[in-house]
């Protein structure tokens, strides 16, 4: 388990410093200044590269922004000079990981229960039903999903709101949008397992003892059927961060996407580098806890891997 | 045997149905371009915000452009990064995942760990910084999706090559003097073919996802060219007053994903070929 554990723990270091060499370098190569609004003198351009240190040349730079990143500090926005990346990050988590954390866990229960209903539904439509929602859910964008709810729900119906984060049903439309996805793999992903679990020797010895299938499901399968699951919590990850983009300015909700896609909007450089490396840097750590926890809980799956390597 | 039944002509049906769509838009997406009267940039101030009439079928936007023309422009668009994303993807990932399970040792290490280390970031980060710094266009689109893109048909290609090269029918062909090249594309892929075309033919979606989501973002195909995700962008700001607008390009886009689910998901059943 140690050796292991410090080969995934290096791999993951080596995705984060690749990531953030390739953040800082392509960052440097974007085309025009942040400064260059046109009323600015040539003098006070300089003055302001140099405050920057902008003036270095950018190898100087990359040391300087790696030793900075060590302590935590990931620069100052450069359309906001009064506020740290640090602090556009503070503020802008909550929203963002309250919506991520209900979307993971509607989509897992959602999934899982669906999933399994599809694998052991003897009734033909139940079947059919939950296999179209799943293309229909994998296949229809995020964007589309939040726009068309809020559109229906928002401004036809006028049932729900559709800006900000106020009371708990505003929390309803961004949920449902980030986890239609989600719930679509997982369920596809759980109907998958099962019925490969199905076929094996102990669903057939329980079947023999004289246990009804429910019990057989709900007791022997689902556990092993689980643990494809919870290898998606790293994609997952990574969709409901991005998914946050859309689904935050769409919703008007002040968060990590948001302020992301307001980043681009303004070229703040530093603050799309820092947002790129933190969002990396969450996913890439989601990834590596996951997979620490499989190789405990299921000791074949580090075995093979050590094998691998 | 009778369920065994049912559950093909099930899967042939999803494909069937997924494969008339996909043709259907394709065509519509390559002709409408090329046959219509109307350019995809031409602004016509006298047309503005047109509702669906017999020369503008899906009416025309804000600054009186014919949508019908740009959302099948944006068709072509979309088409043209998911096809060719796959077939990059897919001839990078099938090359580096064969040449890692043949040879094994250091260069499968070095590969596959290089897999596992562009694969543990989102794309979506890569190709955002990938367009902000060369460009908003198809090709910085197609460079940041075939970064980490080849990652998954390489592992499952690597998976096939390992188990099948030990095996009596490899060593034969080995003896016999075949070389590695012929024996990967005579007796090791056609047992991987599979597993691969359903990993691909998943793979396009994503992609197409990925440029509508850039689009709609505002980091993906530049104004004046249409794509469905900057159509729907632009008619968002009015989508109270003209739905329409929006929705006609949220049909195309959707019915577009959706096609191409029906045909991974009828081709994975019928080959009872899992991905993963």
């Amino acid at each position: 388990m140690i050796r292991y554990t410090g080969k995934r723990f290096l791999i993951s270091l080596l995705s984060v410093w690749m990531l953030i060499t390739v953040a800082f370098f392509l960052t440097r190569q974007m085309p025009g200044s942040p400064f260059q609004t046109g009323n600015v003198s040539g003098e006070v351009l300089e003055q302001m590269e140099q405050e920057y240190g902008l003036d270095q040349p950018v190898s100087a730079q990359y040391v300087t922004y790696m030793r900075n990143l060590l302590h935590g500090d990931l620069g100052i926005s450069y359309m906001n000079p009064g506020e740290s990346v640090t602090e556009v990050i503070a503020r802008a988590l909550p929203a963002t990981l309250s919506l991520g954390i209900l979307a993971v866990i509607v989509s897992l229960v959602a999934g899982t229960l669906l999933g399994m209903l599809q694998a052991f539904s003897q009734k033909r439509w139940v079947r059919t039903t939950i296999l179209f929602g799943t293309i229909f859910g994998a296949g229809i964008p995020n964007f589309v999903i939040a726009l068309l709810l809020a559109l229906v729900f928002g401004v036809q119906w006028k049932l729900l709101p559709v800006v900000g984060l106020d009371s708990w049903t505003s929390y309803l439309l961004p949920v449902l949008s980030l986890a239609a996805y989600p719930t679509a793999v997982v369920t596809r992903l759980m109907c998958h397992t099962c019925r490969q679990e199905l076929q094996k020797e102990y669903v057939v010895l329980a079947k023999v003892k004289g246990l009804p299938m429910r019990r057989i499901a709900w007791t022997h399968v689902w556990k092993n059927a689980w643990i494809p699951v919870l290898n998606y919590a790293g994609p997952a990850a990574a969709f409901l961060l991005t998914g946050s983009f859309v689904v935050e300015s769409i919703f008007t909700i002040p968060g990590l996407g948001r302020e992301f896609v307001n980043s681009i909007a303004n070229r703040d450089y530093t603050l799309i580098m820092g947002l790129t490396i933190f969002m990396g840097v969450v996913v890439i750590g989601v990834n590596l806890a996951v997979d620490l926890l499989c190789a405990w809980m299921d000791p074949r799956i580090r075995k093979s891997y050590l094998k691998d390597v | 045997m009778k369920r065994k039944d049912r559950q093909k002509a099930e899967s042939n049906f999803i494909l069937k149905t997924g494969v008339i769509l996909l043709a259907m838009l394709t065509l519509l997406a390559v002709l409408v371009p090329i046959f219509s009267g109307q350019s995809y940039a031409e602004q016509n101030p006298d047309l503005q915000n047109l509702g669906s009439s017999a020369a503008h079928l899906f009416g025309t936007d804000k600054f009186g452009r014919d949508l019908f023309v740009r959302v099948w422009y944006g068709t072509r668009i979309s088409l043209f990064v998911g096809i060719g994303s796959m077939a990059i993807c897919g001839a990078v990932g099938i090359v580096i995942g064969a040449a890692a399970g043949y040879a094994g040792g250091i260069i499968d290490l070095l590969l596959m760990r290089l897999g596992d280390l562009v694969d543990a970031v989102p794309s979506l980060l890569y190709v955002i910084l990938i367009t902000l710094t060369f460009g908003a266009n198809a090709g910085s689109i197609l460079l940041g999706i075939c970064i980490s893109g080849w990652v998954e048909s390489a592992r499952i290609v690597r998976a096939e090559v390992q188990r099948v090269k030990t095996l009596n029918f490899c060593e034969a062909a080995r003896i016999l003097g075949a070389g590695p090249i012929r024996i990967l594309r005579t007796h090791v892929l056609p047992n991987a073919w599979g597993p691969v075309i359903v990993s691909l033919t998943f793979f396009i979606p994503k992609a197409i996802f990925t440029e509508a989501f850039l689009s709609f973002v505002g980091v993906g195909i530049e104004a004046p060219q249409a794509s469905l995700g900057s159509l729907i962008q632009a008619a968002r700001s009015q989508m109270r007053l003209y739905p329409s607008q929006m929705l006609y390009p949220i049909l195309v886009l959707s019915l577009l994903l959706i096609s191409l689910h029906l045909i991974g998901v009828g081709l994975e059943q019928k080959g009872g070929w899992n991905r993963r």
